[in-house]
C-alpha cells in the first residue's frame, strides 16, 4: 500500500565540488519528490548528473546544500551512522555489475546482507528463501554466482536490494550487462515490485527498452532535470517541482 | 551476527586457495621459528644451571667472587661446621666443581665438568641413569657420564677407563661406571660426575678442599631468612643465596657473556617480522579484491565495524591455521634434533605454547589493521562508478 505523501523528497539539492572558478557542479540546486508505487526512470548523457541524484537520493552522497527528506526524516542532518541507519531501513541498491561474493551461494549472498543490516538470526533463512522465491531462483539457491547466468545473477542482486523490505529501490543501469530477454525479465521484476508491492523504483539508466516500463522519466542534462514527464505506462503520478 | 560472518570469512579463504594456503605458510613459518628459537633459548639458559637446578639444596654457599657455577674458587670443610651452627640449617653438603682434562684414546685431551658429590650426599646425585647407579661414583677413581658425550670423550661405554687430571704430571685412572641420558650444559664441556674424594684426586684440590656447600634448611622455615642468617656468618668471604638466585645468576652470567639469549630473542623476532608482513599483505590484498562488494554492503546499511569483524576474523582463523602448523613443525624438528643429540634441548612447554598463541592471535588481529583502515575509508558510492 503506498504510503501518503512523497516517500522521497529533495528541497534545493545541491552538490559542488571544488570551490570559486574551479568548483564543478554534477548536481544543480534540485527540487522534486517522488512516491510510492512508481517506476521512475532517470536518463540523459553521461555526465547529466543522473548517478550523482541517485547517490543523493539513496544518503550515499550527503548534498552540498538543500535537503533530503526520506519518509518524512530529514537525512542531511544526520550523522554518519544514522545515515548508515536509514539506508538499512528504507533503501536496497541495485548495480550494473552485481558484486556478488563469489564463495557464497545465492542463498548466502542474501543471508550476509540480512546479517549486515541485522536481521534476526531465525528468521533470516526463511525471509531469505522467500525472496529468492520472489524472484524466479529457488531452485538455484545454493549455487555459487559463478554457475549464475547474468539474469540470474542481477535477480540475486536484486532480492538482496529487498532484504529488510526496503520501500525505495535505487537501480544503476541494471540492465546494462543483460541480453534483452533478461533485461526485460529485470524490468518486469522491477515494475512489479513497484506496482504490486507499492516500492518506489527509481532506475537510472541509458537503456531505451526500458522507456515503456516507466511510470514516469526523468530527463537529465548538465546536472538539471530538464523534463519531467509521465512515462508511456499510463499510470498516474503526481510530482512536486 | 557472528553466524554468517564467520561463514563468510570461512567460504571467501576455501574460495580463495592460493592466498589462504600462502597465508597459514607464512603464519607457520613464522611460528615454527618462534618457537624453535623461544625453546632454544629456553633450553640453552636452562642448560647453564643444569647441575644446581637439579639440587635439592635450599641454599648455595660460594666463596665471594664465584661468578658462575661453573667458574669456581675453593673453600675449606671448616666452613660446613660454620654454616652448620646457623639456626634454620638442617644439613649441609660440600660439592667439588672443577674444570679437569680428559685423556681421549687417541692421545688428545677434552675438557671436562667434574661434580665431586660427598659420599652419602641427599641433595644431589646424577640423574637420568640408563646405566649404572649412583651410589657406583664412590667406588674409587669411578666416574658417571653422559651418553651424548661419549663420542666426544672417545668412550666405548662401561668399563671404559682413562686418564683424568688437572695437571698432566697428576693424572690418574678412572673407570666409567655409569652412564646417564641428556644432562649437557650450554659451555659445551661433558659433565662427569664423581665422587667428592676422587674428584680431589683428579684434581689438584687437597682432601678438605670443595667448592660449593649444599644446604637443606629446616622444614617450616624461611630460606631466604636461613640465607641472610648464614651470610652474617660466612660473609664476606663465602656467600649464600638460595637455589633459584644462584642458577639465575649462573644463566645471567653466561647469557650475557654469550649473548645467546639475545640472539634467540633477535631470530624469533625476525619470525615474527616475516609472518606479520606477509599476513599484513595478503589482508590488505583480499581487501582490496573485494573492495567493491564490501562498498556495496556498506551501501545496504552494514557499518564498518561489522565489515571490519570479518577482516578480523578471518585473520584469526589464518592465525590459528597457521599456529597449528608450525606448532605442529617445531615439535617435529625438535624431536629430529633430539634423536640427533643436537647440543641445545629444544623446550616446548604449555607455557611457550600458550604465549606464542596469544602472539599469534594478537600479530594477526595487528595485520588486519590497514585492511580494516581501508574498509573505514571506502565510500560506498564508488559501487555507482564502473
Amino acid at each position: 500500500m503506498p504510503a501518503a505523501g512523497p516517500i522521497l523528497l529533495l528541497e534545493q539539492a545541491t552538490r559542488v565540488i571544488g570551490q570559486g572558478a574551479e568548483a564543478f557542479i554534477p548536481l544543480q540546486a534540485t527540487t522534486t519528490s517522488f512516491e510510492s508505487g512508481q517506476v521512475v526512470m532517470i536518463c540523459g548523457p553521461s555526465g547529466s548528473g543522473k548517478t550523482t541524484l541517485l547517490s543523493i537520493m539513496g544518503c550515499i552522497l550527503r548534498p552540498t546544500s538543500g535537503k533530503v527528506i526520506v519518509s518524512g526524516v530529514d537525512a542531511t542532518s544526520q550523522s554518519g551512522s544514522e545515515l548508515t541507519r536509514i539506508r538499512a531501513k528504507h533503501f536496497g541498491f541495485i548495480f550494473q555489475q552485481y558484486h556478488l561474493f563469489a564463495s557464497l551461494s545465492a542463498l548466502g549472498n542474501i543471508e550476509l546482507a540480512g546479517a549486515m543490516k541485522g536481521s534476526a538470526s531465525q528468521d533470516r533463512r526463511e525471509d531469505c528463501q522467500a525472496l529468492l522465491e520472489q524472484v524466479g531462483l529457488t531452485t538455484r539457491a545454493h549455487l555459487l554466482p559463478g554457475k549464475l547466468s547474468g539474469g540470474e545473477k542481477q535477480r540475486v542482486a536484486i532480492a538482496r536490494a529487498l532484504v529488510g523490505n526496503p520501500q525505495i529501490l535505487l537501480c544503476d543501469e541494471p540492465t546494462a550487462a543483460l541480453d534483452t530477454k533478461n533485461a526485460l525479465n529485470t524490468i518486469s521484476l522491477l515494475r512489479n515490485l513497484a506496482h504490486e508491492q507499492g516500492r518506489l523504483v527509481v532506475i537510472v539508466t541509458h537503456d531505451n527498452r526500458l522507456e515503456t516500463y516507466a511510470d514516469r522519466i526523468l530527463s537529465m542534462e548538465d546536472g538539471r532535470i530538464m523534463r519531467d514527464e509521465p512515462g508511456q505506462t499510463g499510470r498516474k503520478v503526481q510530482s512536486i517541482g | 551476527m557472528v553466524g554468517p560472518i564467520l561463514k563468510l570469512a570461512f567460504s571467501i579463504l576455501l574460495h580463495e586457495k592460493g592466498k589462504t594456503l600462502g597465508a597459514i605458510g607464512a603464519v607457520g613459518f613464522s611460528v615454527g621459528l618462534c618457537l624453535m628459537q623461544l625453546g632454544m633459548r629456553k633450553g640453552a639458559l636452562e642448560s647453564m644451571a643444569v647441575v644446581p637446578a637439579h639440587s635439592t639444596a635450599d641454599i648455595w654457599v660460594v666463596p665471594s667472587g664465584t661468578v658462575n657455577f661453573d667458574f669456581t674458587l675453593p673453600l675449606d670443610d671448616r666452613d660446613i661446621y660454620r654454616v652448620l651452627s646457623v639456626s634454620g640449617v638442617e644439613r649441609v653438603e660440600m660439592v667439588l666443581v672443577s674444570q679437569a682434562k680428559w685423556r681421549r684414546d687417541d692421545g688428545g685431551m677434552e675438557v671436562v665438568e667434574l661434580i665431586g658429590i660427598e659420599k652419602g650426599a641427599t641433595m644431589l646425585a646424577p640423574w637420568n641413569l640408563i646405566e649404572g647407579t649412583a651410589e657406583a661414583i664412590n667406588a674409587d677413581l669411578a666416574v658417571i657420564l653422559d651418553r651424548t658425550d661419549l663420542t666426544k670423550l672417545d668412550c666405548k661405554g662401561l668399563g671404559h677407563t682413562t686418564e683424568i687430571s688437572l695437571v698432566p704430571t697428576q693424572a690418574k685412572m678412572a673407570t666409567v661406571v655409569g652412564l646417564t641420558e641428556g644432562i649437557r650444559t650450554f659451555i659445551n664441556s661433558p659433565i662427569v660426575f664423581t665422587s667428592l674424594d676422587n674428584a680431589r684426586s683428579f684434581t689438584s684440590y687437597g682432601s678438605s678442599k670443595g667448592t660449593a656447600l649444599l644446604v637443606r634448611v629446616v622444614q617450616g622455615w624461611e630460606s631466604e631468612a636461613v640465607v641472610e642468617a648464614i651470610n652474617k656468618i660466612v660473609g664476606p668471604e663465602l656467600r649464600a643465596s638460595t637455589r633459584v638466585r644462584f642458577c639465575r645468576h649462573t644463566i645471567r652470567y653466561w647469557s650475557r657473556g654469550t649473548g645467546v639469549g639475545n640472539f634467540f630473542l633477535v631470530l624469533a623476532g625476525m619470525g615474527i617480522l616475516i609472518g606479520l608482513g606477509t599476513l599484513t599483505m595478503i589482508q590488505h590484498i583480499h581487501v582490496s579484491d573485494h573492495v567493491r562488494e564490501f562498498a556495496i554492503l556498506k551501501a545496504l546499511g552494514a557499518g564498518s565495524l561489522k565489515i571490519s569483524g570479518l577482516i578480523a576474523i578471518q585473520a584469526m582463523i589464518l592465525a590459528s591455521a597457521g599456529y597449528a602448523v608450525g606448532a605442529a613443525m617445531s615439535l617435529a624438528a625438535r624431536e629430529i634434533m633430539a634423536l640427533n643429540d643436537f647440543i641445545i634441548e629444544v623446550v616446548l612447554d604449555p607455557e611457550l605454547f600458550g604465549l606464542v598463541f596469544a602472539g599469534t592471535i594478537l600479530f594477526s588481529l595487528l595485520a588486519s589493521v590497514p585492511g580494516m583502515i581501508k574498509i573505514y575509508r571506502t565510500d560506498p558510492e564508488m559501487v555507482f562508478r564502473n
